[in-house]
This record gives structure tokens, C-alpha cells and sequence, in this order.
């Protein structure tokens, strides 16, 4: 079925709306605080001014804030789609009824909502969590440690939570690789791990990047797993626009965090979408 | 009954102006089942939106708290002539006061008839006129609020001080003053919340002065910053109580109730005043300046100040009624009270001091303190 384009414009319109009306003026309403002044009776003074800037970049705590969060979010992107290739791969390679199994249980993650997996961690790691009670039952340690409370632990909690859509992300990706450019490689004698690494993996950089990307604008903007997990102790922005707007009433300041870490999010994907792309074509190229 | 608690959030001092809160005679207290976060209205079946004729929407934390509100104060309610129905509007005190401001930025009217806050966040609504001044003609039970808790922004509806908790079975000798908190010995069994910053800032400031640090809740702040590496810090009250009640932490200085309540969890805890003395905490409940009902809000504020709503509160959350026509009984007086002498201890606070250095304080306390 084919539609003209003037039909094609009309079915657009619903969702174009929906957006523009629900997130894009809610987006520009907030971000323009930015430039404005707080204020302890309302959301902000309306003068303009640019003192929520150099007040972010000069401070040290919410530089490091920043750049824990830009570092954490990297990491667990990395981390997710080293963990997700070979399930992705495993998925794809199973017998279909094998296969919805696996996507099930891949999905089955999502359905808990990410405040109940962060929970989850909190139980496993806390102080008088499984690991602890453990580790000090066998006699490894003598008292329980701290588990929680870290930047490593805040990454790998966050891995946690994006790590079926990396996998989704990337198994539709390999799904699309034509099974008989494998089957040639392996025929003219090429190890598996080569075929994946030189025939395989170079078809799926699309995937790779908007996987990657996704997963990174998501583990930069998480919230309920390094407030649970973290705590103030490891301080990442989304929760600190949080307390700043809700404890202070600092809209400003917190809309000025908000439209940084906007920033922030979409020149590393962009930046990196176009680093990835140009470096996996070299790469086909010259192989 | 013990009350639990789901709240993340929790006022970290209350304050009346000095000029209005005259020194606590009576009872005790402690924190407040501030639940929080969303959670389905009550049922209420039959009772309608806010503003709608018949209704009082009560805007409010969840939890136990909304559950005994529902349990002792609407059966209060229910005996006044033409009571309303009641529907709640649950949400933690932030989003309340975001609603609050976001309604009266639009100039309409609200959709919340009573709003409970904690006294320092009370005022900062009062401050932006957000709240509406209470008739005391139309509350039966307003000559029965202590005289120092009265005030023409809300009512008091429970109240507590801060106290230091300690583990019995760590804690030896017990301790007598502030001074525990900066003892070597304690490092890394001292607890303290994120989202509670200036109860810390009296206490270093009071230890620092002795007794009553007046308005001076810096003085001690470099000798907190002492404290770096030496606290756990916990995100919730919950999350300090399993602390406690684990033998995670053995320390720290939180309201009164909570004490009791973590204690009649079966924790080995115990709760004193220290010498330097401490400061109140009061929730209140008030009337936003838009609304839609304030005749069935003032029935609310009236239901919630009956003394039997006010003595099963005491009972199940280990608040202190803020009304003088309940008579609890030796026991819980006891359990959850103040000896005359400890309340020599308990200080007026000056509420607007607070509410001026909130923000700085938290910033410099999360950034500088608790920052890893």
C-alpha cells in the first residue's frame, strides 16, 4: 500500500502534533528558566541572564557531577554492548521457537519497572543484602562492606536496566545480515571469530550506533538507579536537576542543568554516530 | 500499632518565628510518615473532585499518614453537620508545593482545599501568599491549640523534637551530648539522610555554642565538615531506620517518634535529649489562598484538631497532640514524651532564619559534606 504525499503529511500530523503540544513546547517552556533568575516565591525572576552558566562551570560539584555522569553513562554503554553482542548473536542464530523464548526472557527485565530492579540491587548489595550476608557467613569477611554507594556499582546497575535494549537493538540488526555472507566466509576458511569480526560486526554498525545511542542517551538521563543505587554520595546530574528544582525551587538553575546535559547528550551521540560510521566504512573499505 | 513509612522525603527542621513558638511544655514526638509519590486516591466513594460542592480535597502525604487521617480524622468530620466528603490528593510536600505555585501563578482556582506541610515549608507558601488566613471562629477546637503552636496560617497538627537515637548494645556509655557524633570511636556508625540538612547544622551549631545557637546554624559548620568519611548517609528515614534497626549505624539525631517507632520494631535503640539542647518539628495543615472550598477545609482543620483524632495519632505515630483537651496515658507519655527538664532543652527556632539559609545550607552540605 502506497500513499500520495499529501496523505502521507495527514497521517504524520496526529503524532507531529502530539509532539510538538506534549513535549516540544513543555521542553522550550522549562529550558527558557535557563536564562532567568530564581526566586523563593515563584518558578523564577523573568530577567534575562546567563549566571546559571558560569555558575555550573565554576562549580566543582556540579562539573563532577557532569562529568561522572558523561563517564558513567559511557562506561555502561560500552559495558551493555559488550554483554548484549553475543546474546544478540545466540538469538539470532536459535530455532525459532528457541528464539521466542530467548526475546522473552530478554524483555521480561523491562516489565519491572527500573525503580523495582534498583531495589533489587539494594537487596543484593546493601549491608545486610544477600552478598554481605554471604561473603561474611563463609567467613570472607568479617563485617559487611560497603557494595553500594559507588560509581562502579552505579554502572553496572545501569548496564542492568539497558541491557535488553542493546540486545533487542542489536539482534534486529544481525537479523537483517544475510546468513550466506557468513556461510562464504566460513566455507573459504575463515574461524568463526573472524567471520563475526570482519563479516559479520561491519553489517551491523547501523545497528551498533543506534543501539549505542540510545542506550547512551538513556544511561545519561537515568535517575532511579543512581539516586537508589548512588545515592547523594555519587552525585549524576538527572538527580541533581531534581533536587535542585524540588529542594530549592531553583528552576533557573536546574533548567540550566537540564538544557547542558540536552546538549551534552546530543553532541556525543552525534559526534559519535559520526566517528563510528566513518571508521567502520574505513574499515570495510580496506578489508 | 507501629505506623511504617513510605516517604522518601521528610521536613528537615520546623520552625515557628521565635516571636510565635514559645517553649514546648508537654510531650513529645518525633518524624512524621511522610509518604510519598504518587499512589491512587482513597477510596471515597460518592466524593468528587476538589471545589466540588459537599467535597474537601486534602492534599497530603501517603502512607500511614494519609491511612490515619482517614482513620481518626474523618470520623471526627463525619460528626459535623453537613460534613463533606473527603478525597485526598496524594503526593510528596514537593510536588504539592509545585502544584501550589503552578495553580497560583494561573490566577484560577485551586483544586486543593487543605494542604499539610511542614511548618518551615508552610511558611514559604505563607511568605508567597499562598495560603489563606484561618478563621479561628470557625474551628470548635482552635482554643485548644497550646497557645504557642497558634497561628493565623494553619493549625498544628503534630509535632515532635529531635533527639539523639543510639544503639544500646554499641553505644556505651550512653550519650549525654552532641559531642557523640564527632567521637573517633563512632566513625563510620554515625548515620545521616541527604534530604535532612539542618537538624545537622543545629546540632554542630548548638554543640559548638554550648546550648541554644540562636541564629547562628553556621558556627558550626567547619567542625562538621570534620565529619567527612565518617557518616553514612541514607536517602530516606526508612533507610536510616533499617540502618539502625540492622546494626549498620548506631547513631544519629532524629525526631523523637522515630525513635519509637524503629524501637517498637524490636531495635536496641534508646533516644535522649542531649544537654545542648534541641529544637521542634510541627506539621501542619492549611488552607491554599485559591481554595475552591474553604468552608469544608476549616470543618477539615477542625475534624483534624478533635482530641481523639489527636491522641490516635499519638498513639500510632508517636506524635504529641498539639491540642490541651488530651489526656494520654502515663505510658505513652513515657514512651514518647519530654521530662520538664528536657523541655527546658527544646528551643524556639526562628522559622524565616531557616527558610532563608535552606537552600545554602542543603548545597553546601550535599556538595561539601556528602560528596564522595
Amino acid at each position: 500500500m502506497t500513499f500520495d504525499r499529501s496523505t502521507g503529511r495527514l497521517l504524520v500530523m496526529p503524532a507531529a502534533v502530539i509532539t510538538v503540544v506534549f513535549f516540544v513546547a513543555p521542553l522550550v517552556y522549562f529550558l527558557r528558566f535557563a536564562f532567568e533568575r530564581p526566586s523563593r516565591t515563584a518558578f523564577s525572576e523573568p530577567v534575562f541572564t546567563v549566571e546559571n552558566f558560569t555558575r555550573l562551570f565554576t562549580s566543582p560539584f556540579h562539573v563532577g557531577a557532569l562529568t561522572r555522569t558523561v563517564v558513567v553513562a559511557a562506561a555502561a554503554t560500552a559495558l551493555a554492548l559488550l554483554l548484549a553482542l553475543p546474546v544478540a548473536y545466540l538469538i539470532t542464530k536459535a530455532s525459532p521457537r528457541r528464539k521466542a523464548l530467548l526475546i522473552i526472557l530478554t524483555v521480561f527485565p523491562l516489565l519491572v519497572g527500573n525503580v523495582v530492579r534498583s531495589i533489587g540491587w539494594v537487596a543484593l548489595l546493601g549491608y545486610s543484602g544477600v552478598v554481605n550476608t554471604v561473603l561474611t557467613a563463609v567467613g570472607i569477611l568479617d563485617t559487611p562492606v560497603e557494595l553500594l554507594r559507588t560509581a562502579t556499582t552505579v554502572t553496572v546497575a545501569i548496564t542492568s536496566v539497558v541491557l535488553p535494549l542493546m540486545v533487542l537493538t542489536l539482534q534486529a540488526s544481525l537479523e537483517a545480515v544475510d546468513p550466506n555472507t557468513e556461510r562464504a566466509a566460513l566455507d573459504l576458511g575463515a574461524r568463526p571469530l573472524r567471520v563475526f569480526r570482519q563479516v559479520v560486526l561491519p553489517q551491523i554498525v547501523p545497528g551498533i550506533a543506534a543501539g549505542t545511542s540510545l542506550v547512551f542517551v538513556l544511561c545519561i538521563n537515568a535517575y532511579a538507579t543512581p539516586r537508589l543505587v548512588g545515592g547523594a554520595q555519587v552525585p549524576m546530574l538527572a538527580p541533581v536537576v531534581y533536587d535542585t528544582i524540588s529542594s530549592d525551587n531553583n528552576w533557573p538553575f536546574g533548567a540550566c542543568m537540564a538544557a547542558v546535559m540536552l546538549v551534552v547528550s546530543l553532541a556525543v551521540v552525534a559526534l559519535y554516530g559520526t566517528l563510528l560510521r566513518r571508521q567502520f566504512e574505513g574499515w570495510r573499505m580496506a578489508r | 500499632m507501629i505506623a511504617s513509612f513510605r516517604s522518601k522525603e521528610e521536613v528537615d527542621v520546623v520552625q515557628l518565628p521565635r516571636r510565635r513558638f514559645l517553649k514546648l511544655s508537654g510531650a513529645a514526638g518525633a518524624a512524621l510518615g511522610l509518604a510519598a509519590c504518587g499512589g491512587a486516591p482513597p477510596p471515597n466513594p460518592g466524593a468528587g473532585g476538589g471545589g466540588e460542592a459537599g467535597s474537601v480535597t486534602v492534599g497530603t502525604w501517603g502512607g500511614d499518614y494519609q491511612k490515619f487521617l482517614q482513620d481518626f480524622v474523618e470520623p471526627a468530620l463525619a460528626r459535623t453537620e453537613g460534613a463533606p466528603t473527603v478525597v485526598y490528593d496524594v503526593a510528596d510536600q514537593v510536588a504539592r508545593m509545585t502544584k501550589m505555585r503552578t495553580e497560583g501563578q494561573t490566577g484560577g482556582p485551586g483544586t486543593i482545599d487543605v494542604t499539610a506541610l511542614s511548618d518551615q515549608q508552610a511558611q514559604e507558601m505563607a511568605d508567597a501568599s499562598l495560603l489563606a488566613r484561618i478563621d479561628p471562629a470557625r474551628l470548635s477546637n482552635y482554643a485548644d491549640i497550646r497557645e504557642d503552636f497558634r497561628n493565623d496560617l494553619w493549625v498544628p497538627h503534630i509535632y515532635s523534637a529531635g533527639v539523639i537515637i543510639y544503639n544500646t548494645e554499641h553505644v556505651n556509655p550512653a550519650p549525654t551530648s552532641y559531642e557523640v557524633f564527632f567521637d573517633p570511636a563512632y566513625a563510620g556508625r554515625i548515620g545521616i539522610m541527604s534530604i535532612q540538612w539542618a537538624t545537622e547544622y543545629f546540632m554542630a551549631a548548638a554543640l559548638e555554642a554550648g546550648g541554644d545557637p540562636g541564629n547562628d546554624w553556621d558556627a558550626g559548620w567547619q567542625r562538621m565538615l570534620e565529619r567527612k568519611g565518617t557518616v553514612r548517609v541514607y536517602e530516606s528515614q526508612e533507610q536510616l531506620g533499617q540502618a539502625l534497626m540492622s546494626g549498620e549505624v548506631w547513631l544519629a539525631f532524629n525526631w523523637k517518634a522515630r525513635a519509637y517507632q524503629w524501637r517498637q520494631a524490636g531495635a536496641p535503640l534508646a533516644s535522649v535529649v542531649a544537654r545542648e539542647g534541641t529544637f521542634p518539628v510541627v506539621f501542619t495543615l492549611g488552607i491554599p489562598a485559591n481554595a475552591p472550598d474553604p468552608d469544608a477545609a476549616h470543618a477539615y482543620l477542625d475534624a483534624a484538631l478533635d482530641p481523639e483524632a489527636q491522641l490516635r495519632f499519638a498513639e500510632n505515630m508517636g506524635y504529641w497532640p498539639t491540642v490541651t483537651d488530651v489526656d494520654p496515658s502515663p505510658e505513652l507519655t513515657a514512651e514518647i514524651g519530654f521530662t520538664p527538664e528536657e523541655e527546658q532543652r527544646i528551643y524556639q527556632i526562628d522559622l524565616g532564619y531557616v527558610a532563608q539559609n535552606n537552600e545554602r545550607w542543603r548545597q553546601q552540605y550535599v556538595e561539601q559534606l556528602i560528596n564522595q
